[in-house]
């Protein structure tokens, strides 16, 4: 597994295998995006409460799950990185950081438009998950911001590294602080996810765009890494090799 | 010097190989190796920037190399950082001395965080007649209970080398530690590193000065 | 522990020989405070529903304040340096500097916080409260603090950094403990949310030392 694990961490592996994966991976993406958005827009039927207003959940669901889970990531790789030396799965927690901030800008923007015509008004502070999610961007731009701090890049990405770790930590009691604040004060919240059952006819569209959004996220996620290990390893041979390649072509 | 007779029970030879560090795209120096015998001193030379501090500092284990390794006793650092730091005092070119501490009370901090237990005396941590004898040889006697910041930047530097001599380590890595002495100053320094050395201790210094050293023990690295 | 007390002791010794700096994050706390009620100049009973969220506002900003006093000057005289490499376990060394931290800044303000309670409107009982939620409260902030001064040492400006990392971490102590006072105030019962505090606490005394004692390697190196 370890072996596994440092083999496709090293860069001419990883840049090789993820540039054959990348065409695919775009592909499925992009079909994917299409039926899922054809299925969210068309497909499904008006919500008979909120219309079709309710239709950008399939940007907003999946932005916000994303949000989460790219962060997780953060902190796994990070922890790999802390302790294995990996210098593989230190770029691919420096790449997430900026995708993961975009993907919780989007949660937050199309939330809160979402929030007009649902609540009345664009910023409930009622809504433990806005807000919760709103911390979380601050969390995020800690991150991408310690790591413009520190100069020396080697230690930055160490102590973005230890960051996340506390951050993961956090965000579940971040998460549950917001939640009693708000149960405790203003009786149980309009909450958005908990609709006793959701027509069949509109969830799967919902789990195809969650799908689309998880590979442009690894998408992304790969374009980064390839071009920050090219970066980093510029003084290499297999880089100078590609470099040659290219300029042959 | 009272301990010249004794010898370090833990020396061990201390090795570097291949030591390679990097600072913003360039080697600030590449392939360094060297090994060094108990009873044996490196003298690092080398132009300003070449990279002595971070060498340095790499030995003592506060940084780690881009390649390469140290090891001691055979056995690299990173893997017996306690027993390894047991045996290692550290002087950089900032003295790790607080400005608002008494000698003294300095020297008893530095005490407890090399040995981790406080000798049984009423007031001192540090044996005092270990004490007595360090501040003398290091002609700081009579500023036994003075503040650091009313000592000159020299004596300051004293101060800083005497934690070498409590402590009592068998590996020193002192960076510049002839800064700011006057010729008396680098005279008991000098007497300190040769005793050492003859206690079968082992010292990795950077200087710009040339220090008289038993030329037998001594040996010179260039960092260019 | 001997270690553990010989830090201390060095910390708090060189707190009282500056004995000016040790009184200002008290004074901040206080003039915060002050300078809230000048700028809203609420009624009395609005001023009292705020009370407990703008004290501990207070006490958060005079936290973040003084927190970068706790590894500064130990980086730039070197004392750091000769922590990291002394035998004695980093996050030990690190707790020990937690604590001077608090008596030094976070005690002083939970202390003076029961008058300035009272001249906000608390009630007597609800004063208590508040003095309970600060007295447990303020080693968390010290503690959660420490990871972030310990990451931005090595900055020559950290300032601004450091409270966009400690910020958001300090969110969950300050909802947790002015709901409580205004649980408390609305006549509820607060031990559960005292506990969840103490749970915090804990939680935070026994990680926070060694996230920090690893940025501190980071730093220093």
């Amino acid at each position: 597994m370890y072996k596994l694990f440092h083999q496709l961490g090293s860069p001419p592996t990883f840049y090789r295998w993820s540039g054959l994966w990348l065409p695919w991976l775009a592909f499925a993406c992009f079909a994917l995006f299409v039926i899922g958005l054809y299925g969210g827009l068309v497909y499904a039927p008006a919500d008979y409460q909120q219309k079709d207003s309710f239709r950008i959940i399939y940007i907003h669901v999946p932005a916000a799950w994303m949000s989460m889970f790219v962060y997780v990531v953060m902190a796994v790789s990070g922890a790999i990185a802390l302790i294995w030396h990996i210098k593989l799965s230190e770029i691919m927690m420096l790449s997430s950081a900026s995708i993961g901030a975009s993907f919780t800008f989007i949660a937050l923007v199309t939330g809160s438009i979402w929030g007009k015509p649902t609540w009345g008004t664009y910023w409930e502070w009622g809504d433990a998950r806005l807000l919760s999610e709103l911390l979380l961007l601050f969390l995020y731009i800690g991150i991408i911001g310690l790591y413009s701090a520190i100069e020396d890049k080697r230690k930055a990405a160490q102590a973005v590294s230890i960051l996340a770790l506390v951050g993961v930590v956090n965000i579940p009691i971040i998460h549950y602080s917001v939640v009693f604040v708000n149960t405790l004060h203003q009786g149980p919240t309009v909450s958005k996810f908990d609709a006793p059952s959701i027509d069949t006819r509109m969830l799967i569209p919902l789990l195809i765009m969650a799908v689309a959004f998880k590979l442009f996220y690894i998408i992304v996620l790969l374009l980064r890494s390839r071009n920050e290990l090219l970066w980093r390893e510029r003084r290499s041979n297999w880089v100078k090799n590609i470099v040659k390649v290219k300029n042959n072509d | 010097m009272a301990r010249d007779s004794q010898h370090y029970s833990q020396a061990a030879r201390l090795s570097a190989e291949n030591l390679c560090a990097e600072k913003q795209d360039r080697w600030l120096f590449e392939n360094i190796a060297f090994e060094l015998e108990p009873g044996e001193m490196l003298h690092l030379r080398g132009a300003n920037g070449s990279g002595k501090t971070t060498l340095l500092r790499i030995l003592c284990g506060l940084t780690t190399a881009d390649k390469g390794e140290v090891s001691w006793g055979g056995t690299p650092i990173h893997q017996q950082r306690n027993e390894y730091h047991t045996q290692l005092s550290y002087v950089g070119h900032t003295d790790g001395v607080k400005q608002d501490l008494s000698v003294t009370e300095n020297l008893k901090v530095a005490a407890v965080l090399a040995t981790g237990k406080q000798q049984k005396t009423k007031n001192l941590n540090l044996d005092p007649i270990n004490l007595d004898q360090a501040l003398s040889d290091m002609g700081l006697k009579t500023k036994k209970y003075t503040f650091a910041h009313d000592l000159s930047a020299g004596q300051r530097r004293r101060l800083a080398l005497t934690r070498c001599l409590l402590n009592e380590t068998s590996i020193w890595i002192l960076d510049e530690p002839l800064t700011a002495l006057d010729k008396q100053g680098v005279e008991i320094v000098e007497n300190m590193i040769n005793a050492h050395l003859q206690r079968n201790g082992m010292a990795i210094v950077t200087s710009h000065q040339d220090l008289n050293i038993n030329e037998d023990r001594c040996r010179d690295l260039n960092l260019s | 522990m001997n270690v553990f007390t010989t830090i201390l002791k060095r910390d708090l010794l060189l707190a009282i020989r500056h004995r000016a700096e040790l009184l200002n994050p008290m004074l901040f706390f206080v003039l915060v405070i002050v300078l809230f009620q000048l700028g809203m100049r609420a009624k009395p009973a609005v001023l009292v529903s705020l009370a407990p969220a703008i004290v501990w506002i207070a006490a958060l900003l005079s936290a973040l304040l003084s927190l970068d006093h706790m590894f500064r000057s130990d980086m730039e005289d070197g004392a750091l340096e000769q922590m990291i490499i002394s035998t004695q376990p980093t996050s030990l060394l690190v707790l020990a500097k937690i604590l001077a931290h608090w008596i030094i800044t976070g005690l002083p303000v939970a202390l003076v916080a029961p008058i300035l309670g009272l001249m906000l409107g608390l009630s007597f009982d609800a004063t208590k409260i508040l003095l309970l939620t600060l007295l447990i409260g303020t080693p968390i902030l010290s503690a959660i603090g420490s990871i972030g001064v310990a990451l931005t040492v090595g900055l020559r400006r950290g300032g601004v950094i450091l409270s966009l990392l400690i910020l958001p971490l300090y969110v969950p102590v300050l909802i947790f403990a002015s709901q409580t006072v205004t649980t408390y105030m609305a006549g509820y019962p607060v031990m559960a949310s005292l506990s969840l505090m103490m749970g915090m606490l804990v939680l935070s005394l026994s990680l926070a030392p060694w996230a920090s004692s690893a940025a501190l390697r980071m730093s220093v190196s």
